[in-house]
Formats: structure tokens, C-alpha cells, sequence
């Protein structure tokens, strides 16, 4: 690099970044901010369990809620107006105040239907309520926690729960499931074709993408014979992966690659003549798998 | 020994850099091109993503592949198993290297699941074969020769493919060697471990001091790092009691909460006379889980409202250290900044608030249950249930 084609000024910069004279704690503060909020967060949820009876009700609703509109009306008079594309936060502390509201009003609307038995009779509209409340807060102020909060709290409208992994039964559970993926994805689209915020788009995608192809996979895994699921699964892990090859985005080529895998395995191997047979299958399939990712990334043109 | 040659690994770690610089608006398109002219290099590389599915299917075919050799042999003999799971080792590891060889992989998924899997597999058979030495009678002998075992295929295949991973599971499987002798108590094996790691800490630090290129000096701060770690975790009774059993003795047990507090303090210390990040996310870690466990030491009960307290001081020593470091000449001090300098600081923010997806305290609606036809069925069924994945 010391041929002249840096400026001068580069070569100090980039000097100073290569021998690590100058190191970013961005992603550091950044992790104590979040477990902080969410360490936060948690405590009120415990603390509100544990002492609701002897407290009131009015002891913790009322700090709980100032401090939402607190970190709404902070974040409001902080934040920059709003725009369609990205909006960088004008400090670290505006990202993590508004995540903080947002839980902290999910933690409220818990509490109360616990202690409210009427409000338990319009606990899905809640819910779906602050799904709604939280995009919004997601779009306005351009933060990807609040609206991974926001595609959650959704989740639990549909009855999806996103946070571990759980065997997903019954129909109607696994057909909320799929409504769901669905939706999520056609919120993205919709929104990356208006414009709106486009850089949400891979969150949005991501999520469904393991939501539909994960409900489809497991439902072909419940299942011995040949079912419209299996049909269903193949059609999505063949859906994900030409999209992943047109977008070029590997990951959803290996999501689709993998649900596809587990389901075909799933439907031929019980009919395996024997033990040896279904290993020199699984061998002889996963290796085929290899070799075909390997020709479909290199046909993408990524790093080799 | 080592299949890459140095300088084609530093041109790899140089074109990653460009990228990232050209994305943060620090190269202009032109200076990119100009400059990657001089970083080609006949390796072949992938993403992240699939990297790992390669990986996750090399396991696949490979555990399959041992399985129809178990099959087909029919071997009934402790010490025929044990010498055909070393020469399935030995085969992974040639293969490993053919395909390094012949096809240039680099951090590709393929060949790093073969020699990691060759790692095991020798691990296996060395355990096994101290069984029929030593006896069964005794867990303590196949573990130790097991993790010997371990530790040397380990360090053949950092030597050899330069894996950092491979250096840490060549400590690690050290560390552990003391672990299945009962008889020397809890303490002292925790003590033994910690030793290990010390020793793999000091000799990582003076490693790091001799290296001539970045290469080295990375793989020697990944290992000092993971060695830091590993002596924490060791000493930290009230972390890994579940796992090691808790200690007997007072004096070891107020000995070791000294320690949790003072070794965050030294490695982070170290870690910023030496700016070096991975070392400073372990002080910051070990600092987190001192918190998490002082009250587990001094005997006091847990209270609801703690999380909320350490919520609080998490985020106001960051927001106090961001606005201490913005204070600074040029947002800086000794070289620390709170900005992001590369896409790859703010990358990994996004990357975060993505996984955030699955840890999010939603509440869940519970979903009366149907069963219709066609789609019906289910293992499980039942009504009420909720869905998840």
C-alpha cells in the first residue's frame, strides 16, 4: 500500500485500524446496553409476580407505566424525524430507552391480565394491539430490537412461540403457524416494495423462512405416509432456495437445502430394506447434498 | 506442516479488511479493485451460512459412514473397534487434507468437519484402548488417555489445517485429563484445570509477543482468550457446580470469589494494554457472571428486584464509558473509541437484534386445537396446545 495509490490521510486512518491503534467498543457497549434492558425487564416481571399481593396493583402499574412514557417521550424529543430509508440514531441510548418502553409496557399488559380477569376475555386483542404498537415504534424510530418484538409479539398472536424450539402439534396450531410465516414475509415484501424501511426486509424474511419451512418439516416428520404436508414442504424448501440463488443469499439456499433433506430422508428411509441400507443412503445423499451446494455457490459467484 | 501458506492466509484476512473499509466509505470502488489485484490467491472460499450447512452435512455423511463400517465389519472386539475408530480418524484427517490439497479449500465447512471429526474419533479409539489396558473398573484412565488422545490430534490439526479452534480443543481436552480422578477431590482438580490454563495462557501471551504476522498473533489472542475463559470457569465454584460438584472447604470457597473478582481485573487489564477485543469481551464476560454469582458467595438469598439492579449498572457503566470515550480527542482514548469504525461493528448489531427473534418475552395465545382432515395428525395432538419452533 506504499505505492501511492492511498492518500496520504488513508494511510494514516487505515494504518491505525490495521495495527489496532484505533479499537471500537461499539458491539461491547452495545451488549451491555441489551442484557441491560433485558435484565431490566426480566426483574420487573419478577418483581411484579412475586409482590403483587402484598404491593397493589397501583404500586407497580404506576412507576411501570411513567416509566414507559417516560422512555416514549425521551426517545420522541431525541430521535430524528422520521424517513423511509435509515435513520441512524443520534446516541447509543435512544435505541436501547425505546426497547426498554416497549418491554416494559409488555410487561404491564401481563401483569394486568393476570390480575385483571376482564381483561383476560380481550387478551388476544392486546396482543395483537401491541404487535401493532410495537411495528409502529419499530418504523418510526428505525429499530430492529423493537420490531423483532414486534414480529414476536405477532408470533404469540398466532399462537408461534419464538423464543426455543418446541414440537409443534395439532393442525390448526401448525396452519396458525404457516399463516404466520406467510404474513411476515408478505409484510416485508410489501414494505420493501413500498420503499418503507427496506433494510427490514432480511428480518422479516429470516423469520419466516424458518417459521414455515421448521412447521412444515416437523409435520412431515409426525407423519409415516405420504401427506400433503410433504408436498407443501418440498414446495417451500424449493421455493427458499431459488430465491436465496436469485437474491444470493446463501442462507436461505442451506434452510431450504436442509428442510428439503430432513423431509425426503423422512419419507424413504422407514421404507429402507435394512440398517446398512439407510446409512449407505444417508451417506451417499448427504454427500450428493455437499456437492450440490458447493456447484450452487459456486455458480453464485460467492468468495472461492 | 501447515497446507496454507502464510502470506495466502494474510492476503484472505487483507481482502476481508478491504471489503469492510470500502464499506465504511474509507476506499473509494477504485482503490478496491486496485488494491484486491495484488490480494488473489488460489484458495477457495464461502460464506458463513454455508459453511456451516457443509459442515453440518460432513458430520451427517461422516457419522453415517462410521456407522455402515460398524455394520458391515460386525466387529465384536474392544480393541478391533478401537483400532478401526483410529483408522476412520486417520482416513478423515487424509481426506481432509486431500481436499485442502487438491481442491484448496479454506475454512470451507468440509475440511474442517473431517479433521475435527478425526479429533474425536481418535479420542474414542484412545479411550477405548486404555479400557482393555487399564481395565474397566476405572472411568479414570480411558478419560485421561481419551483426552490425551484428544490434545495431540488436536494440535496435529491446528499445526497442520490452522484452525484456532483446534489450539482451544487441544487446551481444553488438557485441562480436562485430571477431571475423572476422584480421588484428588473437587478443589484439586478445579485447581489442576486452572493450572492448565494458565500455562496456556502464559505460553499463548508470549506467543502472541514472538509472532511475526497477524496470522499468528490472532490464532495466539483466540487461544490466550479461550485460556482465560477456561481458568474462570475453573475457579468459579458457584458457576460450575452443577457440573463439578461444589468444594468442601470454606477457605477454598472464599479463595475462589476472590479470584472472580480479581481475574476480570487482570485480564482486562491486559486486554486493553494490549488492545486486544477478544480478550476484552472474556473480561467482560467473567465480569458478568462475578456479578451473577456474588450473592451465591456471600450466602445471601436472591431477590426479585436484582436483574433490575444489575439492568441498571450495565447500562449506566455503558452510557457512563460511551460518553467518557466520546469526550475524548477525536471520540477517543488510548486508542478506544464508542463508534463504530467498519460495517462489521454495526453488522454485528444487526446480526444481534435478528437473534433477539428467538429470546423475545412475547406472551403466546393459546390455540384451541382441530383435527381436520386432510392436514390432521399429529404425534402429540391434544387440545390447547400452542405452537413454536
Amino acid at each position: 500500500m506504499s505505492d501511492g495509490r492511498l492518500t496520504s490521510r488513508q494511510h494514516v486512518i487505515l494504518d491505525a485500524l490495521a495495527s489496532r491503534r484505533r479499537v471500537s467498543l461499539f458491539g461491547e457497549l452495545n451488549a451491555l446496553l441489551y442484557l441491560g434492558v433485558i435484565a431490566f425487564a426480566g426483574g420487573l416481571a419478577w418483581t411484579a409476580r412475586a409482590y403483587s399481593d402484598r404491593w397493589g396493583d397501583l404500586a407497580l402499574l404506576l412507576p411501570a407505566s411513567a416509566l414507559v412514557i417516560g422512555c416514549v417521550a425521551w426517545v420522541f424529543a431525541k430521535a430524528p424525524v422520521y424517513s423511509s430509508d435509515r435513520v441512524t440514531s443520534p446516541s447509543i441510548g435512544v435505541d436501547y430507552v425505546l426497547y426498554l418502553g416497549c418491554l416494559v409496557l409488555g410487561v404491564e399488559l401481563g401483569y394486568a391480565q393476570y390480575r385483571f380477569p376482564a381483561l383476560q376475555a380481550q387478551w388476544d386483542w392486546l396482543l395483537l394491539g401491541s404487535s401493532l404498537l410495537y411495528f409502529a415504534a419499530a418504523y418510526r424510530f428505525d429499530n430492529r430490537f423493537v420490531l423483532s418484538l414486534a414480529i414476536a409479539t405477532l408470533g404469540g398472536w398466532f399462537g408461534v412461540k419464538t423464543s426455543g424450539i418446541a414440537w409443534i402439534s395439532g393442525t390448526t396450531a401448525r396452519l396458525l403457524a404457516l399463516g404466520f410465516g406467510v404474513l411476515v414475509a408478505a409484510i416485508g415484501g410489501v414494505t420493501w416494495q413500498m420503499r418503507v424501511k427496506r433494510h427490514f426486509l432480511d428480518a422479516y424474511l429470516q423469520v419466516a423462512a424458518i417459521v414455515v419451512l421448521s412447521t412444515l418439516t416437523w409435520s412431515v416428520m409426525d407423519r409415516d405416509d405420504l401427506s400433503p404436508w410433504l408436498l407443501a414442504a418440498l414446495a417451500a424448501s424449493a421455493v427458499c432456495v431459488a430465491g436465496g440463488v436469485r437474491a444470493r443469499r446463501l442462507s436461505f439456499v442451506v434452510y431450504g437445502a436442509f428442510a428439503g433433506y430432513l423431509c425426503v430422508s423422512r419419507v424413504l428411509l422407514p421404507h429402507s430394506p435394512g440398517v446398512e441400507a439407510s446409512f449407505f443412503y444417508v451417506v451417499v445423499s448427504s454427500t450428493l447434498m455437499i456437492l450440490g451446494l458447493v456447484v450452487l455457490s459456486r455458480r453464485m459467484g460467492r468468495p472461492s | 506442516m501447515r497446507l496454507y501458506a502464510i502470506e495466502d492466509e494474510l492476503r484472505v484476512r487483507l481482502g476481508r479488511e478491504l471489503r469492510d473499509w470500502t464499506k465504511a466509505g474509507l476506499l473509494t470502488a477504485e482503490q478496491d479493485t486496485a488494491l484486491r489485484a495484488d490480494l488473489q490467491t488460489d484458495l477457495r472460499r464461502t460464506g458463513v451460512m454455508l459453511r456451516l450447512g457443509l459442515a453440518a452435512f460432513t458430520v451427517v455423511a461422516g457419522s453415517a459412514a462410521i456407522g455402515l463400517v460398524m455394520l458391515v465389519t460386525d466387529l465384536t472386539s474392544e480393541i478391533a473397534i478401537a483400532v478401526t475408530t483410529a483408522v476412520l480418524g486417520a482416513t478423515a484427517l487424509a481426506a481432509a487434507s486431500w481436499l485442502v490439497r487438491r481442491y484448496r479449500l479454506y475454512r470451507y465447512g468440509v475440511e474442517e468437519a473431517l479433521a475435527m471429526g478425526a479429533v474425536a474419533l481418535v479420542g474414542v479409539s484412545g479411550a477405548m484402548v486404555a479400557a482393555q489396558v487399564f481395565g474397566s473398573n476405572s472411568s479414570a484412565a480411558p478419560w485421561a488417555a481419551g483426552m490425551t488422545a484428544v490434545a495431540i490430534t488436536a494440535i496435529h490439526v491446528y499445526r497442520r489445517f490452522g484452525f484456532p479452534h483446534a489450539a482451544i480443543d487441544a487446551l481444553v481436552a488438557i485441562a480436562l485429563v485430571p477431571m475423572a480422578i476422584e480421588a484428588i477431590g473437587v478443589d484439586a482438580r478445579r485447581v489442576v484445570a486452572a493450572l492448565v490454563f494458565a500455562g496456556g495462557y502464559a505460553y499463548a501471551s508470549t506467543w502472541r509477543r514472538q509472532a511475526d504476522d497477524d496470522i499468528t498473533r490472532s490464532d495466539a489472542e483466540v487461544v490466550r482468550a479461550a485460556a482465560a475463559a477456561g481458568a474462570y470457569l475453573a475457579l468459579n465454584v458457584m458457576l460450575t457446580r452443577e457440573v463439578l460438584a461444589d468444594t468442601d472447604h470454606a477457605w477454598f470457597r472464599w479463595a475462589s470469589w476472590v479470584t472472580t473478582w480479581l481475574l476480570p481485573y487482570v485480564v482486562g487489564r491486559t486486554a486493553v494494554v494490549d488492545r486486544d477485543p477478544r480478550l476484552l469481551r472474556v473480561a467482560l464476560g467473567m465480569t458478568l457472571a462475578s456479578l451473577y454469582t456474588n450473592k451465591a458467595y456471600l450466602g445471601l438469598s436472591r431477590q426479585p428486584w436484582d436483574p433490575m439492579l444489575l439492568g441498571v449498572v450495565l447500562a449506566v457503566v455503558a452510557l457512563a464509558l460511551r460518553r467518557w470515550l466520546a469526550a475524548g480527542p477525536d471520540g477517543e482514548r488510548h486508542g478506544f473509541t464508542a463508534k463504530p469504525l467498519v460495517e462489521r461493528d454495526s453488522a454485528a448489531l444487526q446480526l444481534a437484534s435478528l437473534a433477539a427473534t428467538a429470546m423475545q418475552p412475547a406472551h403466546v395465545r393459546q390455540v384451541p386445537e382441530s383435527q381436520d382432515p386432510p392436514f390432521s395428525g399429529g404425534r402429540s395432538g391434544g387440545g390447547g396446545a400452542s405452537s413454536g419452533f
